[in-house]
């Protein structure tokens, strides 16, 4: 079963793998204040929201590509007629290769997760600690299957590829605006995360400290948590760094 | 020997395998201790159900035409030669004759056929 | 399996229905298929034998009535889906993850008898070869049932056949039962042993194809011919001809529509 359903959906899985890298590049690249040596797009690319909400995409990708598709596309190539017409049953099929499609976006949520949560906890954001929140593993994964189970219910219930994948986008966009206005402000934690100190991609930020996106202060917290890494302390010590002059436009 | 099967006929196909050994047998195509294709043999090489060889060669059987012999296959048991070969020779040649003479009235294939179906009918022959 | 020996059958159906919307695409329909019997299931374009096969196939619920069902049951659709990214081999190795029984080596063996590459994508073969690879695995499984539609439609003539051979030959063999759907009534004459017959989804005829032909005959007399089912003798003067099972099938079809107008 593992073999069917990486054959089957191996160019969705190895496209949200690249989609992860790509992240993870954009996540350490904007760590590394890449985006602000340049100039002229900053008035144009909302790189803020873009570093929050990167992480995200991975969820969206997999709601969208791996579980719209999933029974739809079955229906709409008639393929249910040899997938579901062995000796495995339709029950068993869907269970098994739900359970292996999560698995796998979740790993994959739950690697950008870590390496996006190693990199915030570098850049926290000036006044709310959102962006570390989102980066968390375990919520990265939350936000997967929430996704995949959207997907799969829209998959299931319109049976319709393209149409499924629409709606999926849509609901699960809503809901994430929903989620980003309503609900966050209610289940994030006052005190957040410690963990993130040991993850070895801090090493990579700690090269970039003259230009970051965003101000370390205000999070005492997060930096007492930090202070056990000595790179950091040093770091820390020296208090936040002023952003760099954007070009005028 | 080479059975063939003809799908759009209304006889049920066990029995035009039958008929088809029985004439083989008339025609000394088949002689006693010729064994009969085999059961798969037949199934392959003329796309008929296996159920139905098996019924063509009980049928046989029944009729004392074949025996069947364990794990060796069916074989022919009698000859079926009714008539003499040569009186076999002339009612032919008359026949051939006949349908000449059928040809020049202007009868046709179809009408040659009823014409004989009447006549054992009226003769109370069977089949 | 020990439960078909109990039961006497691999599948039994029971007053199956099933309705889209409110018409019913099929009725009331009650038989059994048995341990390597041959069914042909006939009928035109929309009869409902797409639909009845695959409720039997256990992929669509039946709306009324129930099917039992003691064996392992293979099911080819009637446009042979497949996955079209998929080569030939692939999509075995599918069938052999997906069944209980798998015999690797009759679905090559399938393939090499009717020239078919197993290393290309299937969306790539031609409409023919399709059906090849979707025959090859259901065969290779060995079910107990197998259920066809329309199973030699987009084959070419001269291989149909070999096909039909090929397939009676493993029933032979194995006692796998089949049961193909055809309107295309001479390809089943000797290929299959019994003929059910659908119209407006309702079981027009059922039974064995011998016993059909031997009941039914042409009484024909001057300026008519009268197809009989019940073996009485033709009027004084009138001769008889043997009717095809086309013939049967035929007038059938023609006496429901009569019926069903009046």
């Amino acid at each position: 079963m593992i073999w069917i359903v990486w054959r089957q959906h191996r160019t969705a899985i190895v496209s949200t793998a690249v989609l992860a890298v790509a992240i993870i590049v954009f996540l350490i690249a904007f760590g590394n204040g890449f985006f602000y040596r340049g100039g002229w797009y900053l008035d144009y690319v909302p790189l803020d929201p873009a570093w929050k909400l990167a992480p995200s995409a991975l969820g969206l990708a997999v709601a969208v590509f791996w579980a719209a598709p999933l029974i739809g596309r079955e229906y709409e190539q008639r393929t249910y007629l040899v997938a579901w017409g062995q000796d495995v049953s339709l029950h068993r099929w869907l269970v098994r290769k739900v359970l292996l499609l999560a698995a796998a976006a979740v790993a994959l949520s739950v690697i950008v997760g870590v390496i996006a949560g190693g990199l915030v906890d570098q850049h926290t954001p000036s006044r709310f600690s959102f962006a570390a929140f989102e980066a968390d593993p375990a919520i990265q994964a939350a936000h997967t299957l929430f996704g995949f189970a959207v997907g799969l219910a829209f998959s299931a219930l319109l049976r319709r590829t393209l149409l499924a994948m629409g709606a999926t986008l849509v609901v699960v966009l809503a809901a994430h605006g929903l989620y980003v206005v309503k609900l966050r402000e209610r289940i994030i934690p006052r005190s957040t995360r410690s963990a993130h100190g040991k993850n070895p991609v801090t090493r990579i930020n700690d090269r970039s400290q003259t230009v970051r996106g965003m101000s370390t202060a205000g999070m005492p917290t997060r930096r007492a948590n930090r202070s056990r890494s000595p790179l950091r302390r040093r770091r820390n010590a020296g208090g936040p760094v002023p952003r760099p002059p954007r070009p005028s436009a | 020997m080479e059975f063939r099967i003809d799908r759009g006929s209304g006889v049920p196909p066990y029995m035009q395998v039958v008929r088809q050994v029985r004439e083989a047998l008339r025609l000394d195509w088949l002689k006693p201790g010729d064994r009969l294709p085999t059961v798969r043999d037949m199934v392959k090489s003329c796309g008929v159900n296996a159920n139905t060889v098996l019924k063509a060669y009980r049928e046989l059987e029944l009729s004392g035409l074949v025996e069947a012999r364990q794990g060796s296959g069916t074989f022919i048991r009698a000859a079926l030669g009714s008539a003499p070969p040569e009186a076999m020779e002339q009612l032919r040649k008359r026949l051939h004759e006949w349908v000449g003479e059928a040809r020049a009235s202007g009868l046709d294939n179809e009408d040659i056929d009823a014409l004989v179906r009447t006549v054992l009918n009226d003769k109370g022959e069977q089949r | 399996m020990t439960t078909i020996a109990e039961k006497g059958f691999i599948q039994r159906v029971d007053g199956l229905g099933k309705r889209y919307g409110d018409t019913w695409a099929l009725r009331e329909c009650t038989f059994a298929l048995k341990p390597g019997q041959v069914t042909a299931l006939v009928g035109a374009n929309g009869a409902g034998k797409s639909t009845l096969l695959t409720i039997l196939a256990g992929l669509l619920p039946p709306d009324a009535g129930k099917v039992d069902t003691a064996g392992r049951v293979a099911f080819v659709a009637q446009d042979k889906p497949l996955y079209k990214n998929f080569t030939a081999a692939e999509m075995f190795r599918l069938a052999r993850n997906l069944n209980a029984v798998w015999e690797q080596d009759r679905a090559e063996r399938w393939l090499r008898t009717f020239g078919v590459r197993a290393d290309r994508p299937c969306g790539r073969l031609s409409g023919g070869q399709q059906a090849h690879v979707a025959l090859a695995m259901a065969v290779a499984a060995r079910p107990d049932l197998l259920l066809l539609d329309e199973p030699l439609s987009n084959l070419d003539p001269l291989v149909r056949r070999e096909v039909t051979a090929e397939l009676l030959a493993d029933s032979a063999e194995s006692g796998m039962a089949i049961m193909l759907s055809t309107h295309v009534i001479t390809e089943v004459s000797g290929v299959a042993e019994n003929l059910i017959l659908l119209a407006g989804g309702k079981l027009l005829l059922s039974g064995e194809t011998d016993d059909l032909l031997a009941k039914h005959v042409f009484h024909v007399g001057p300026g008519s011919e009268v197809l009989v089912g019940d073996n009485r003798p033709p009027p004084d003067g009138w001769i008889t001809r043997p009717a095809t099972l086309e013939d049967i099938v035929l007038s059938n079809l023609a006496s429901a529509r009569d019926g069903g107008a009046a």
